[in-house]
């Protein structure tokens, strides 16, 4: 609900409200902001003042943190809120044309981003992690993947439309040897339609008194299949189905029906029977979308992985502590209660696991670092800030996996000794973040975390802090900035968190993922651990594969693993008539991998040498119709909007490079351009703060190495994949039918219907959306470039 | 805790930062964001310094020592990592150092400050910033064609400033007589008395040279006298060829001849300019030639003639008297160097903010005021009323910098040698905030570095200066809402003192409604 007439009274009360639950000391200031503007959807002075006048912080404090972090907002929005992902994943499937397509829609001109009627704004996200799905937006908490500029309009009417489908509260009672169906619904399986099929299984199974189970699950990794259900035959067989739709959800409920009453068997042959007479040309529904779990595409998708962060993927129902513990779950941490800290180090340290956030510093010695650091007061954060465009892996673990990765938390926190711990998770991931919470409840309730962690008789108490939407604060500098309530700038290390962090204490950081990997290793032994991987990286790494790839999803695969093995085995390689030209790895902060060193493996330092880094595990993989200047240009877009602003050559530096990046995509820029990113490469790698900065040039310092004669036809205003949209020009070759497809498809009338003859582009009136080449079924509008010239 | 600077080995504290180890061990090393006393928030980077056995270089600011640290303050890496840093925040300054009014003058006439002392009522000492440059404030008031108005950005709004006019106002009035300078250097002498040589004998004298005037006909002046007395009364250019003839010894009726005169006046005289017009070229034909004039080297001024200078008309033709004027002034600075060895010439590094988008010109426009131009500044025999005067240097839009000679940012682009246009691109938008009384507070000269942010923020004094949005759009100001001075409070001088630019500064010009 939104307010429309301004109501500075009410504004205050929910500031107090909110003041009054958060608390005045800095740590509060963000939540407080953060429950106002869920409430109001925006910050109000009225408020602000209000919270200044109440808290320690000051009216500039405030302002200063509502202008850094992206979620707030100091204008009113419209009613609804639509998300337009940026994420690489989007950005090289077209997310452009899909916002300008909006734009188009709503009748936005520049500068405006809510429409006339204040029913919709568009609101630019550095990423949703819905990768697999891409491009999508997100209207109001309902994700819509895949879309196409011509149709993402249809996203608008369907969300004013759309019914609130709801799975009815409570999982039906089922016999022991009905069958159960599997669906996971966690938020990118829910965006492709998962939710919806769940509530119609469900339905279905009310409605028909079926003896089946629908049970929710973990992620499986499988997003290529989504939504996707797999029925457990009482007798251990498994069968599943791909790409399902609500409409075919009871047919499969019919089909594994075992009615024990005979009166329920004669009905449900009935049921068949006249299903048959209704269609009878008609082949059965699930036909059309049943898989062998046998079948190729999917073995080759599952053989190469190894689980161990997420060990039982697609079984246990992630929100139920009790499925987790039925499966093995806290055995490690009731081991850990009963071990010396400096065993549980000497584990880690041993089983060589190093941080997952991209770094690979060695767990274990940070761990000893804070052990041994002086002070009785130690803290432990859980970094869950993953802001990589076109990386889900910490959205999914938390997702499908919270247990595991507070499991490991806590028992960390009984290695180094802290009492207190944060778990800081990103706004934009709203379901994963309601996961988590309700994760540490459930375990508080179970004495795993609180005064008596597992019984260990030490405290170790963790609550959650949402980000604010800001990318930063993914480094840990400036992810304690932002828990101290403080703009999230880096400062400078050393000194290291580890020995002066949070509140100036001893302070662990890792990533989600490597807390998630700490569980297995001290239940199957640090030596198991470090003998998967290679000489210096040990385990396995969880990678968001996604891009230009068949099978795309959220995989885990023991470190040594080679790039090629990712994309053609498990992947399934890039789409028919496509070229496999490089992958990016390691986000805004990493580089690209050509497709001539795909046989480089998953290893920090293997990495390293062709330029990339391992980063947190987001990987896309790029075809042939991606341009390389212009997904340099994307990462460094992203790292300029993303920067703090605090040092010079960041603040400033990026720009001019993102600028000469600009020049080269309009074809403007001049020889000398090159020269200039290149200096300005080094000067912002090496004058910066943090890693966000000291990283920032590496997608373009990768891709001028690897692919320095695609920056030199941009020279000559020429794009060579065809992507940029100052370089091209449509053309309808001859090939065309006439069918007038592309004309209807023309949100410009830029090409006018001639049914039956070939028709043409009118360049001036052109906007590149792409619709008409999208269209046409013949293949018959291209793209030319360079756009002057034949 | 031992620590080597550039191979010096010096004992520091151990909770030191580099940069202290820096200054025991004689090393300079630059800062802007530093601020003694606060707690060190690294933010420009033109601190850096190479510590061995570290991938990235560190600001000495804000790192710590460490026992047997090895620094590298001075390499040529360094040197250019600072320059690089200084380029980027040059890149995206939005102020002139020099205003273009006085860009645009040949003889560098300090324009700014002669107006801003006329709006301040301080009229003598305007006639001595306009007298300084020229030493003929009656003739440039009458003669000049005013590039500067033309130049003023103004010009762009409602009609530039009647800057000719102004100039002719300040001598209209008791001014000072001319005081003779110090002579400390060795004497000169100087051929020709028009525009140039006049000029020449001026700077000459300011800087210490005891100067021989010769002139072949029986009054100073030269080519001027062809305008008396249709654009220029006799006696306003008597007045000041009488201010000048004080100062230097003028000898009258005295014909240099040939390479042999020259050579004779070199006896008694360390230099000889040729100021002598187009006569030059046949009186001394035997000096290299072109088939302008003398030949001359463009830097130094020097002919083929050890000794012997030449400028102005005797080299190349020059119709415009201010032009005249500024090759004189630019010859007695080269003579003056090659004789001390002392280089006189200002610096001419300025930031060039250009043609200002309208927005941002009639913001400075209303810290201005909105009198239009005088229409008597166009009457070229009319003198201004000081009230009149007043109104009009008002008008300035107080392009130039406030503090262009304290700037530290300036400072270090001149000794780095960096390059106001080398990264140039998107730039933030100038802007001015004139509602504090003793504060001008200029965003768009801001560098971030929030040295202010924090002296107001240790003190509690007001509501606080905040940084408001990220990334390139970090912007430094009060919270939205509120004034600058209830932001700063107690704080605000000590702000402006504290900021490394001028983005903050100390009012130097009358408050806008303060009018006469």
């Amino acid at each position: 609900m939104s307010l429309v007439e301004p109501d500075p009274g009410y504004w205050a009360q929910v500031a107090d409200e909110a003041v009054a639950r958060h608390g005045t000391d800095p740590s509060g200031t963000i939540p407080i902001l953060q429950e106002i503007q869920d409430r109001l959807r925006w910050l109000p002075e009225a408020a602000l003042r209000r919270v200044a006048e109440t808290t320690d912080a000051t009216l500039a404090d405030l302002y200063g943190l509502a202008t850094f972090y992206s979620q707030f907002r100091l204008r009113p929005v419209g009613r609804n809120i639509v998300s337009v992902c940026h994420g690489t994943a989007c950005h090289v499937k077209g997310s452009e044309l899909i916002e300008d397509s909006l734009r188009r829609h709503l009748g936005l001109s520049d500068g405006a981003d809510t429409d006339r009627d204040g029913n919709f704004t568009i609101e630019r996200v550095a990423c949703l992690g819905c990768c697999t799905l891409a491009p999508v937006v997100r209207i109001e908490g309902v994700t819509y993947g895949q879309l196409k500029p011509d149709t993402a309009p249809r996203a608008l009417e369907d969300f004013l439309r759309r019914p609130r489908l709801r799975a009815p509260a409570g999982t039906p009672a089922a016999a022991a040897d009905a069958t159960e169906l599997r669906i996971a619904i966690d938020s990118c399986c829910a965006a492709g339609g998962a939710d919806a099929v769940h509530a119609a299984l469900v339905q279905a199974q009310r409605r028909l008194g079926a003896a089946v189970s629908v049970r929710t699950v973990s992620c499986t990794g499988l997003c290529h299949q989504i939504p996707f259900v797999e029925a457990l035959e009482p007798n251990g067989g498994r069968r599943i189905y791909a790409h399902v739709s609500p409409g075919e959800a009871e047919a499969i409920v019919l089909r594994h029906d075992r009615p024990s009453s005979i009166l329920s068997r004669a009905l449900r042959g009935v049921r068949l029977c006249l299903d048959r007479v209704a269609g009878p040309d008609d082949p059965p529904p699930w036909k059309r979308f049943e898989r062998d779990p046998q079948e190729p595409s999917i073995c080759r998708f599952v053989g190469p992985q190894l689980r161990i962060a997420t060990e039982g993927c697609g079984s246990g129902d992630p929100a139920s502590i009790d499925d987790y513990e039925r499966s093995g779950g806290f055995e490690a941490l009731r081991k850990a209660s009963r071990m010396e800290p400096d065993e549980i180090i000497e584990a880690v340290e041993r089983s060589g696991l190093r941080g997952r956030g991209g770094a690979g510093f060695p767990t274990g010695r940070k761990w000893r670092t804070v052990r041994q650091a002086p002070g009785d007061r130690k803290y432990l954060i859980v970094n869950g800030d993953e802001g990589d465009p076109g990386a889900f892996m910490d959205r999914m673990l938390l997702e499908s996996f919270p247990f595991r990765v507070l499991e490991g938390a806590a028992i960390a926190a009984l290695a180094i000794g802290a009492e207190e711990g944060v778990l800081y998770v990103r706004a934009e991931y709203p379901h994963a973040v309601e996961r988590a919470f309700q994760a540490i409840r459930a375990m508080e309730e179970r004495g795993l975390l609180g005064e008596d962690c597992a019984g260990s008789g030490r405290a170790f108490r963790l609550r959650l802090v949402r980000g604010a939407g800001a990318f930063v604060c993914g480094e840990e500098t400036a992810l304690i900035a932002a828990l101290e309530g403080r703009r999230g700038t880096p400062t400078l290390r050393p000194p290291y968190p580890a020995e002066r962090g949070l509140w100036g204490r001893p302070t662990c950081v890792n990533n989600v993922e490597t807390y998630s990997l700490v569980p297995w290793i001290l239940n199957h032994g640090p030596d198991a651990f470090a003998a998967i991987g290679t000489e210096h990286s040990k385990g396995t790494k969880v990678f968001a594969l996604a891009g230009s790839v068949r099978r795309g999803g959220l995989i885990e695969v023991p470190m040594g693993t080679t790039i090629r093995q990712i994309v053609e085995e498990i992947g399934g390689g890039v789409p028919e008539g496509r070229r496999f030209k490089a992958v990016q790895i390691g986000g805004p902060s990493g580089g690209c991998v050509p497709a001539s060193l795909a046989d480089t493996p998953v290893d920090y330092e293997e990495l390293q040498k062709v330029g990339a880094i391992m980063g947190s595990g987001g990987m896309v993989v790029l075809d042939d119709t991606n341009c390389m200047v212009d997904v340099a240009r994307f990462f460094l877009r992203f790292t300029q909007r993303e920067s703090c602003g605090q040092c010079t050559s960041c603040r400033i530096g990026t720009l001019r490079m993102l600028e000469v990046l600009d020049r080269l995509c309009t074809g403007t820029a001049k020889p000398a351009d090159l020269d200039t990113l290149e200096q300005l490469a080094a000067h912002v790698a090496a004058g910066s703060l943090c890693g966000l900065g000291t990283t920032a040039p590496n997608p373009v310092v990768t891709s001028l190495r690897h692919f320095r004669e695609e920056y030199e036809a941009h020279l000559r205003g020429e794009c060579p994949a065809r992507r940029c949209t100052e370089l091209i020009r449509y053309h309808v070759d001859r090939t065309c039918v006439g069918c007038t497809l592309c004309a209807q498809a023309c949100p410009t009338g830029a090409i006018q219907p001639a049914p039956h003859q070939r028709h043409v582009v009118l360049d001036d009136l052109c906007v590149r959306c792409d619709a008409c080449r999208t269209v046409c079924p013949e293949q018959a509008v291209v793209r030319l470039s360079p756009r002057r010239g034949s | 805790m031992r620590v080597t600077v550039d191979g010096t080995e010096v004992q520091v504290r151990p909770e030191a930062t580099i940069l202290e180890a820096c200054g025991m061990a004689g090393v300079e090393i630059p800062t802007l964001c530093h601020h003694p006393g606060l707690e060190p928030r690294p933010s420009c980077f033109v601190c850096v310094v190479r510590v061995a056995g570290r991938r990235r270089l560190a600001p000495a600011c804000a790192t710590p020592v460490e026992e047997g640290m090895v620094v590298d303050a001075s390499s040529q890496e360094v040197r250019q990592a600072r320059r690089a840093a200084l380029e980027l925040l040059l890149s995206d300054h939005a102020g002139d150092c020099v205003a273009p009014c006085q860009t645009v003058c040949p003889a560098g006439v300090r324009i700014p400050e002669a107006l801003r002392m006329i709006a301040l009522g301080d009229f003598a000492a305007a006639f001595r910033v306009f007298h300084e440059a020229t030493g003929l404030v009656r003739v440039v008031g009458r003669l000049c064609h005013q590039p500067c108005e033309q130049g003023c950005r103004r010009s762009q709004h409602d009609g530039g400033l009647g800057i000719r006019a102004l100039e002719r106002f300040a001598a209209s009035g008791e001014v000072d007589h001319d005081r003779a300078a110090e002579p400390r250097h060795p004497p000169v002498a100087v051929v020709g008395s028009g525009a140039t040589g006049l000029s020449a004998a001026h700077h000459l004298e300011r800087l210490g040279h005891p100067v021989t005037l010769c002139e072949s006909s029986e009054r100073l002046g030269g080519r001027l006298w062809s305008r008396v007395p249709d654009d220029l009364p006799a006696e306003e250019l008597e007045a000041d060829l009488r201010g000048l003839q004080r100062r230097v010894r003028a000898r009258l009726g005295c014909i240099v001849r040939g390479l042999e005169g020259l050579r004779a006046l070199l006896r008694d005289h360390a230099a000889v300019l040729v100021a002598c017009g187009s006569d030059a070229r046949a009186e001394f034909a035997e000096l290299a030639k072109t088939e302008h004039g003398l030949w001359a080297d463009r830097e130094t001024c020097a002919t083929s003639e050890p000794g012997v200078f030449a400028a102005g008309s005797a080299v190349a033709p020059v119709e415009q008297v201010i032009r005249r004027i500024a090759a004189g002034r630019r010859a007695a600075e080269s003579i003056h160097h090659a004789l001390t060895g002392h280089n006189s010439r200002e610096h001419p590094f300025s930031v060039h903010v250009g043609r200002m988008d309208p927005v941002s010109l009639s913001q400075y426009a209303a810290v201005a005021g909105s009198s239009p131009r005088s229409p008597r500044a166009d009457d070229a025999t009319a003198t201004l009323t000081p009230d009149e005067a007043r109104t009009e240097a008002l008008r300035c839009l107080r392009c130039s910098c406030a503090t262009q000679e304290q700037c530290r940012l300036r400072r270090l682009a001149i000794e780095y040698g960096a390059q106001p246009s080398r990264f140039a691109g998107q730039r933030r938008r100038p802007e001015i905030d004139d509602t504090h009384p003793e504060l001008v507070f200029e965003p768009g000269k801001c560098i971030s570095c929030g040295i202010c942010v924090r002296l107001v923020q240790n003190d509690r004094a007001g509501v606080g200066l905040t940084q408001l949005g990220r990334g390139f759009d970090l912007r430094i100001g009060p919270p939205i809402g509120f004034s600058l001075a209830e932001a700063l409070g107690e704080t605000a001088r000590r702000c402006a003192e504290a900021c490394p630019t001028s983005a903050l500064s100390l009012r130097v010009w009358p408050k806008g409604v303060e009018r006469p």
